[in-house]
């Protein structure tokens, strides 16, 4: 059966044709014949465009405020067992699985030969299957939501009691200095957590697979990420894991990498700088 | 030129041709006729060759936002993905990382394998560790079949021994096509003989990518597009052609996050696979 995209490019050639060859021999003033073959080559270019393009024509024409919407679903799910992602593409399934590769050597203590060793090692993993992978290394932030969390409760906590020793007209002066004290230290410990961003290194294998099903796009990915595990487990000598859940979350979304409380003080403190 | 190029500028071109060659028929607007046809083909190469310059500028020019998924957006200048999450934007950039460079320094037979592999490893960690905000690097990979890849490269081989041979016994021989010819044979003997030494042929696409943060869209956009110039210089000691992912392929790249293409065949019609 003809895919869209041919059938569009036959369309809008055939059309372009027909528009142009009727006009130019029929009987009507120039500047009609010139407009009809202004259409006819738009047309034209039309059909060349489909060739990248195909996948726009339909969003395009229901485009409503400027915005072409190609998708309204969420971009992918996590499989019910937990061990890939789901993405579907028409009537077609595909699923997405993740396997961790824990490499800890540094270069900086390796001698020259190791160095080649390592590099050969490496090329070795780019061939080890036929069907297409992907070799990613992602540096991301290290998640410090939960302890600044933890800070920010605390800082609540103490800002309320020393509001509250402030208010009392018989407060012990003592008392409402150190809960002065305590407030300052959790806000410098909140601004210096935040200040700091502590970065990792990441890497991981992708491999995805087609089927009718979840079920069998699942099964087939999962059997696919076990060979390349093995493979490449086997080939660096070291221990390779399916990722699931939370990491791969990490690996796929973009507030994951950079979470967002981690990040939110600094933003502040940008922001108040910049006296937005 | 592939099969689907010809097919597509070959069927588009004529059309376009027809129009000039019946541009008599418009009259005194025969000019015009001509000028727009001439037009129309420079836009049809320019749309086969360069699509990445002519579809941003539809945009901006439109002021046209895309939505891939829910939640994330593509601004209409087409450099970028964004995502809202909880009032912060996320903007994602890619980079393509191309080792075209690398290869063709690599095919100088000459220059000394071993020292290239060595520098590898260590040129890799100290661009980790000059960048100081989240990246990835990507390699979508797959092993080619060797006997195949072998007589391709044999083919190759033999149809450039033939015009060597061709140029040699030429009443005016040119000494530097001859010289031409001589090293890309030398390259693909190399090839030959590295498939000969048990390393496997590979087919691959690479590319680079970087998220930033930031309280506003233009906030984040901007803050990418920093760091999309900070990893262009860091990445420049690896011998990388980069270049900034803009209009279609940036879609392609953004679905490659959640799934890959399943065949070589599909990989090789989306992009040019080093190989």
């Amino acid at each position: 059966m003809p895919s869209l995209k041919s059938l569009l490019f036959v369309a809008f050639v055939g059309i372009s044709l027909v528009i142009m060859i009727v006009t130019s021999t029929l009987q009507i003033p120039s500047y009609v014949k010139i407009i009809f073959l202004a259409i006819a080559l738009f047309i034209d270019i039309l059909a060349m465009s489909t060739r990248f393009y195909s996948y726009l024509f339909i969003p395009l024409y229901r485009m409503k405020d400027k915005t072409i919407v190609l998708s309204n679903e969420e971009p992918f799910y996590i499989a019910p067992s937990g061990n890939a992602i789901i993405t579907r593409e028409g009537s077609d399934v595909y699923a997405t699985a993740f396997v961790k590769i824990p490499i800890y050597k540094s270069a900086t203590e390796m001698n020259e030969e190791e160095k080649i060793d390592f590099a050969r090692l490496f090329s070795r993993i780019v061939s080890i299957s036929k069907t297409p992978y992907k070799i990613t290394t992602q540096m991301y932030l290290i998640n410090k939501d939960e302890y600044i969390n933890k800070i920010r409760d605390r800082l609540n906590e103490v800002e309320e009691r020393y509001q509250k020793s402030m208010s009392e007209k018989e407060a012990n002066p003592s008392v409402v200095e150190r809960e002065k004290g305590e407030v300052t230290m959790w806000h410098n410990l909140l601004e210096s957590i935040g200040r700091i961003q502590s970065h990792a290194l990441l890497n991981y294998v992708t491999v995805t697979a087609m089927g009718s099903t979840e079920e069998e796009a699942t099964a087939l990915a999962t059997q696919q990420a076990d060979e390349l595990s093995s493979g490449i487990g086997a080939t660096l000598g070291i221990t390779t894991s399916m990722m699931s859940g939370e990491e791969i979350l990490l690996v796929t979304q973009a507030d994951y990498t950079i979470p967002f409380s981690t990040v939110s003080e600094e933003i502040r403190q940008k922001t108040v700088s910049e006296g937005l | 030129m592939d099969e689907e190029t010809i097919i597509y500028l070959g069927f588009t071109g004529i059309v376009a041709l027809i129009a000039i060659f019946f541009s008599a028929n418009y009259g005194p607007l025969s000019i015009v006729a001509i000028v727009l046809s001439i037009v129309t083909l420079i836009i049809i190469a320019i749309i086969n060759y360069a699509d990445f310059i002519l579809f941003p500028i539809v945009t901006i020019v439109l002021g046209i936002k895309t939505v891939p998924a829910k939640n994330y957006m593509i601004p209409k200048n087409q450099n970028c993905i964004i995502k809202n999450v909880n009032g912060l934007y996320y903007a994602t950039g890619y980079l393509t990382a191309n080792v075209y460079n690398y290869v063709f320094a690599a095919e100088r037979v000459d220059v000394s394998e071993e020292q290239k592999l060595a520098s590898g490893p260590e040129k890799w960690e100290r661009i980790v560790m000059n960048v100081k905000f989240p990246f990835k690097f990507h390699l979508i990979t797959y092993a080619n079949e060797i006997q195949a890849y072998r007589e391709d490269l044999e083919g190759k081989r033999g149809f450039l021994e033939f015009q060597l041979s061709k140029e040699m016994q030429a009443a005016s021989p040119n000494q530097l096509t001859i010289d031409d010819f001589q090293r890309r044979i030398n390259v693909i003997q190399s090839r030959i003989e590295r498939l000969s030494s048990g390393e496997r042929p590979v087919g691959s696409v690479m590319y680079i990518e970087s998220i930033a943060v930031g309280v506003s869209e233009k906030a984040a956009a901007d803050a990418l597009t920093n760091q999309i110039n900070q990893l262009q210089t860091v990445f420049n000691s690896m011998d990388l052609s980069i270049t900034r992912v803009v209009g279609r392929e940036l879609n392609i790249l953004f679905r490659f996050g959640y799934f890959i293409p399943t065949s070589t065949s599909e990989l090789e019609g989306l992009f040019n696979v080093q190989k």
